[in-house]
C-alpha cells in the first residue's frame, strides 16, 4: 500500500497531501483525476474507505474541475465540471437569465459532484409536486475505468435510467466528471405571504393539494401559534407565474380552514455570514408530528411526499451516509467486485 | 401479391423434455393456470411488432414459448421464477401484448408468465395521494377505479384499453399528458418485483439511502425482474379542461411556440403539433363531420393515411417514396394542439397566457375545435394492421426525444434518411421544459414481395435510428426496445453497456430473465 502513496505523491506532486490518517487527492484535470483512479485500482486500494489493514483513507477532490459551458440557451442547460458549487453555476446563469431552481442552503454550497451523488441525490422540486435530477445527462467514469456517458434527452425509454447509478450512489458505482444541468428561468419577481392554518395536518393537506395543483412554491417557514399553524410561503417566478402559485396554494388554504395572516413568524432566518444549519429530508407526516410538539422549520425543495427541512424535524440526516438496501448493495458489488471505488465502511 | 402462407400449430418447435419438466411442475403448482397448448403458444409469441404480424403472414411463427402461466399473486410469480431458475429457463413477463419493439417474442422458449390476474387495486390514499396497484391490472380499469373514487393516474397512452401497469413500468410508458402529469416513471413512489435470483425487492420511498433502484428497475423490459406492485401518485380529478388550437407556417415555428410556452413556466397537459402532411391527415376530414378525427401515429397511418395512398396512388407507388415524400413537401401549414387540465381558474389562465405566447410566435387561433376534436377520439389507435399487411404494405411508429436545440435537426436528418425508403410524417408531442419527444409514422412497401419489404422494413429503422443517434436523439421515448432497437441502444449506451450487464448480473446471474431483448 505504500507504494500506491508514494505514487499518488509522484504523479500529483503539491496536490497530494497526507494528514490526519488520511490521504488527499485534488488532482487539477480530469486525465489526473483517472490517473489517480487507475493508481488505486491497480493497488487495491479504497477510494474514500480505509484501505486494507487499516491504511489510510484516500480521498478526492474534484475542486478544480469547475468548466461550465457549453451553454444552450434554447433548452436552458448548461455542461458543467463536477467541481463548481451550485453557487458558482447560480452566479454565471444570472448572466444568462437562468438559475438552477430554488435548493436548500446547504445543497446551493455544495459541488455539484457531491450535490448529485451524494445523500440530496441531485433532486430538485419540479411542478406538480414532483422531484426531478437537475442533471439532464452526466459523464462518469465507471470502475473500471471507462467512461459511461448518458444522452441527455428530456425523458427515454431506453431501459433503465444510466443516470440513477450514479445520481446518490456516493461516487461507489462511478464517479461524475460533469453533468449536463437544466435551468431555468430566472424569476423576475418573488412574494412573500403569511397564512393562518386551523391545525398541522390541515397545514400539510394544503401543501400537498397546492403543490399536485402545480403551485411552485420556494420555501415555507412553518411554526405553532396560538393553537393554530403560522405558515409562510415565498414564491417566486414571473410575475404572472408568482400570481399562478399563490393563487392555487391559497385556494387549498381556504379550503382547508386558513386564511391570510399578519402575524410574523417567531423563527428568524439563519444569518447570512455563517454556514447554513444542518439539514434533512423529512415526510409531511414528520412535519405535522414536529408542529403538535411545538416545533418550527424551515422547508426547501418541496414535493408531496415530503421536504429538506432545517429545524426540529426528525428526519434523514443529509450530511451523512446511511446503509444501502441488500440489493443496491449486490449491484454495487456486480459493478466494482474490488470496491475500488469505495465499499462498505 | 400472394396470398398469406397458412399456419398450422405443427410449425411450432417441440417442447424439450426441460420445458416438459418444468410445465409438469408448474401444473401441479397451479393446476388449471398452465398451458403448452400450440394456441397459447402462439398467442404468446409476439406482440404488436409490425415485423411479426408480417412473418405471420409469410407463415413464419415468431420463436413461441414453451409454457404459459397464469400466476394469481406475487407468490406465485416468485415461485415461477424460482422454478426457472433451477431449470434454467426463460421467463418472460407478459402484460398485455400492445408492445410494439417485439419485447414479448420468446427468442430462446422458455415461460410465458401473464400477469393479467394480479388486478388488485386498493383504494387511494386520499392523504398521500397513492394507489398501491397490482401490476397486470388493465390501464383502463385502474383509471376508472380511481376516477370512482375522485382521482386521476394522469397516465393516458394510446394503449390504455389493452396495456398493463405492469408493461407500463416495464417500458417506461408515456400518456398522452404527460407535460403536466410526466411518464409513469414520474407517478412511482415505490415498487414490487421478483428478480431473475427468485428475490422479492421493494423499492424504497424517499427519504432512502443510495441510488433510486425504481430506476434502475424501470425500462428493463422483463430482463432483470417481473414487477408485481406499485405504489403510484394520483392527483384529484381535474374540474375543468380548457382546449386551444393553433396554425403555424412552418415546423419551426410551431416547435419555437411550444419551446415558449414550456420555458415559460406553463404546463399544457396536452401539446401536439403535427407536420405538414399528418397536419392535412388530421385536418382531412371537418372538424365534427363525424365526431371523428385520428389522433395517434399509428391510428392516423393505420386508419387514414394507407387508405388515403391505396386511392391516391397504388401501393406499387410506396416503392418509390421519394416521390410521394417530395408531393407531400407541397404541404405546409401546421396544427398546434393544447390542453390544460386542473383547478379551473388555473387551467383558464394558463390557456390564456399561452394563447398571447402562442399568437405572438406567429400562430392563428383556430379557437378550440381541432383540440376538442382530438381529445374526444383520442384512443382511436387502429391496431388492424392486418388488412395493412395483406395489402403489401407496412407501417409503423417511430418516437425519440432530444433537448430542443437538437429537435429540428432530428426532424430533418430522420425524415432524409427515412425518405428513400417510406412515406414519412411526423408530430411533435410530450414536451417538456428541456425539449420533446418526435413521433414519426412510416408507411412502406415493397414491389419485391414481402422479403423485400421485410428487408427494407429493416434498412428503414436502420437508417432511421442512425440517423437520430447522429442528430444527438435517444432512441427511444415510450415504446421502449424490445429486439427492435436493440442494437440502436447498444450505440447509444457505448461503454455505458457496462453497467447494465452488471445490473444484470446483480439481479439475473442466470440470464433467464426475457434474453435477447434490450440489449443484444
Amino acid at each position: 500500500m505504500s507504494d500506491l502513496y508514494e505514487q499518488l505523491r509522484d504523479s500529483l506532486g503539491p496536490r497530494y497531501e497526507a494528514k490526519d490518517g488520511a490521504a488527499r487527492c485534488s488532482p487539477r484535470s480530469e486525465r489526473e483525476l483517472l490517473l489517480v483512479l487507475k493508481l488505486v485500482r491497480d493497488h487495491g486500494g479504497k477510494l474514500g474507505r480505509p484501505g486494507p489493514d487499516g491504511a489510510p483513507c484516500i480521498t478526492l477532490s474534484r475542486r478544480a474541475l469547475q468548466l461550465l459551458g457549453p451553454w444552450d440557451d434554447a433548452s436552458g442547460t448548461v455542461l458543467a465540471e463536477a467541481g463548481a458549487t451550485l453557487e458558482e453555476i447560480d452566479r454565471a446563469a444570472a448572466s444568462r437569465q437562468l438559475t438552477v431552481g430554488p435548493t436548500s442552503p446547504r445543497a446551493f454550497a455544495l459541488e455539484l459532484g457531491d450535490f448529485l451523488e451524494g445523500p440530496y441525490g441531485g433532486l430538485r422540486s419540479v411542478p406538480g409536486g414532483r422531484l426531478e435530477p437537475l442533471s439532464l445527462a452526466v459523464t462518469a467514469v465507471m470502475p473500471d475505468g471507462l467512461y459511461a456517458a448518458s444522452r441527455a434527452a428530456p425523458r427515454h425509454a431506453a431501459g433503465p435510467s444510466l443516470d440513477a447509478f450514479f445520481l446518490g450512489g456516493g461516487g461507489r458505482m462511478g464517479l461524475l466528471l460533469r453533468a449536463q444541468l437544466r435551468l431555468v428561468p430566472r424569476p423576475s419577481s418573488s412574494r412573500l405571504n403569511t397564512f393562518s392554518l386551523p391545525t398541522p395536518s390541515a397545514f400539510v393537506a394544503a401543501v400537498r393539494r397546492g403543490l399536485l395543483g402545480g403551485s411552485c412554491v420556494e420555501r415555507l417557514r412553518v411554526e405553532p401559534k396560538k393553537g393554530r399553524v403560522l405558515m409562510e410561503a415565498k414564491f417566486a417566478g414571473s410575475q404572472s407565474a408568482v400570481d399562478r402559485d399563490l393563487a392555487v396554494l391559497g385556494t387549498q388554504i381556504l379550503n382547508q380552514g386558513g386564511r391570510l395572516s399578519e402575524d410574523h413568524l417567531r423563527r428568524p432566518e439563519p444569518p447570512a455570514d455563517q454556514p447554513p444549519p444542518a439539514e434533512r429530508e423529512v415526510r409531511w407526516e414528520a412535519v405535522a408530528k414536529a408542529l403538535e410538539q411545538g416545533g418550527s422549520a424551515a422547508l426547501y425543495r418541496l414535493s408531496v411526499d415530503g421536504a429538506v427541512a432545517e429545524g426540529q424535524v426528525e428526519g434523514r440526516d443529509l450530511s451523512a451516509e446511511a446503509p444501502w438496501s441488500p440489493a443496491l448493495e449486490a449491484i454495487a458489488a456486480a459493478l466494482d467486485p474490488s470496491a475500488s471505488l469505495g465499499g462498505p465502511p | 401479391m400472394t396470398a398469406p402462407a397458412p399456419l398450422s400449430a405443427s410449425s411450432l418447435p417441440p417442447l424439450s423434455a426441460l420445458a416438459q419438466a418444468a410445465a409438469a411442475e408448474l401444473s401441479s403448482l397451479f393446476p388449471g393456470r398452465v398451458s403448452t397448448a400450440d394456441e397459447d403458444r402462439l398467442s404468446y409469441a409476439r406482440d404488436m411488432w409490425p415485423k411479426a404480424i408480417l412473418w405471420i403472414r409469410q407463415g413464419k411463427i415468431p420463436p413461441p414459448p414453451d409454457v404459459v402461466v397464469w400466476p394469481d399473486n406475487e407468490e406465485e410469480v416468485q415461485k415461477t421464477v424460482q422454478l426457472a431458475r433451477r431449470h434454467k429457463l426463460p421467463v418472460i413477463p407478459f402484460g398485455a401484448g400492445s408492445g410494439v419493439c417485439g419485447g414479448v417474442t420468446a427468442v430462446r422458449g422458455g415461460i410465458s408468465l401473464d400477469l393479467k390476474r394480479l388486478e388488485k387495486v386498493e383504494p387511494v390514499d386520499g392523504e398521500r395521494f397513492t394507489v398501491d396497484a397490482d401490476a397486470g391490472v388493465l390501464g383502463e380499469v385502474l383509471e376508472r377505479r380511481l376516477n370512482a373514487q375522485g382521482y386521476t393516474l394522469g397516465h393516458f397512452p394510446s394503449s390504455i384499453f389493452m396495456s398493463t401497469l405492469g408493461g407500463w413500468l416495464a417500458a417506461r410508458s408515456a400518456g398522452q399528458l404527460s407535460t403536466r402529469y410526466g411518464k409513469i416513471e414520474d407517478m412511482v413512489c415505490s415498487l414490487r418485483a421478483v428478480t431473475g435470483r427468485g428475490d422479492l425487492v421493494q423499492t424504497p420511498e424517499r427519504p432512502h439511502a443510495g441510488p433510486d433502484l425504481a430506476e434502475l428497475l424501470m425500462g428493463s423490459e422483463g430482463t432483470l425482474c417481473v414487477f408485481t406492485r406499485a405504489r403510484l401518485r394520483v392527483h384529484p380529478a381535474p374540474e375543468h379542461r380548457a382546449f386551444r388550437a393553433f396554425r403555424y407556417r412552418s415546423v419551426e415555428a410551431g416547435v419555437e411556440a411550444i419551446r415558449r410556452v414550456l420555458r415559460d413556466g406553463l404546463r399544457p397537459a396536452v401539446v401536439r403539433l403535427y407536420d405538414p402532411f399528418d397536419t392535412a391527415l388530421v385536418g382531412r376530414k371537418k372538424p365534427h363531420e363525424d365526431g371523428k378525427t385520428s389522433p395517434s401515429g399509428r391510428g392516423l397511418v393505420q386508419g387514414e393515411l394507407v387508405p388515403f395512398l391505396t386511392r391516391l396512388v397504388a401501393p406499387r407507388a410506396l416503392g418509390n417514396p421519394k416521390l410521394v415524400n417530395r408531393a407531400a413537401d407541397l404541404f405546409r401549414s401546421c396544427l398546434l394542439i393544447l390542453m390544460f387540465e386542473g383547478e379551473t381558474r388555473r387551467a383558464l389562465q394558463e390557456e390564456g397566457q399561452s394563447r398571447e405566447l402562442c399568437i405572438a410566435a406567429g400562430g392563428a387561433d383556430l379557437g378550440d375545435g381541432p383540440a376538442q376534436d382530438w381529445y374526444r377520439t383520442r384512443y382511436d389507435v387502429s391496431y388492424r394492421m392486418s388488412p395493412v399487411v395483406d395489402g403489401g404494405m407496412l407501417a409503423d411508429t417511430f418516437e425519440v426525444a432530444a433537448t430542443w436545440d437538437k429537435v429540428l435537426d432530428v426532424y430533418e436528418r430522420v425524415r432524409a434518411a427515412a425518405a428513400p425508403l417510406a412515406f414519412t410524417m411526423c408530430h411533435f408531442s410530450h414536451a417538456y421544459v428541456e425539449g420533446c419527444s418526435l413521433y414519426f409514422s412510416f408507411a412502406l412497401a415493397s414491389p419485391g414481395g414481402d422479403r423485400a419489404l421485410e428487408t427494407r422494413y429493416d434498412d428503414l429503422w436502420k437508417a432511421g435510428l442512425s440517423a437520430a443517434l447522429a442528430a444527438g436523439a435517444t432512441v427511444s421515448h415510450h415504446h421502449g426496445i424490445g429486439l427492435l432497437k436493440s442494437r440502436a441502444l447498444a450505440e447509444q449506451l457505448g461503454d455505458a453497456r457496462r453497467m447494465i450487464h452488471g445490473l444484470k448480473r446483480a439481479l439475473d446471474p442466470d440470464g433467464i430473465m426475457n434474453p435477447g431483448k434490450l440489449l443484444p
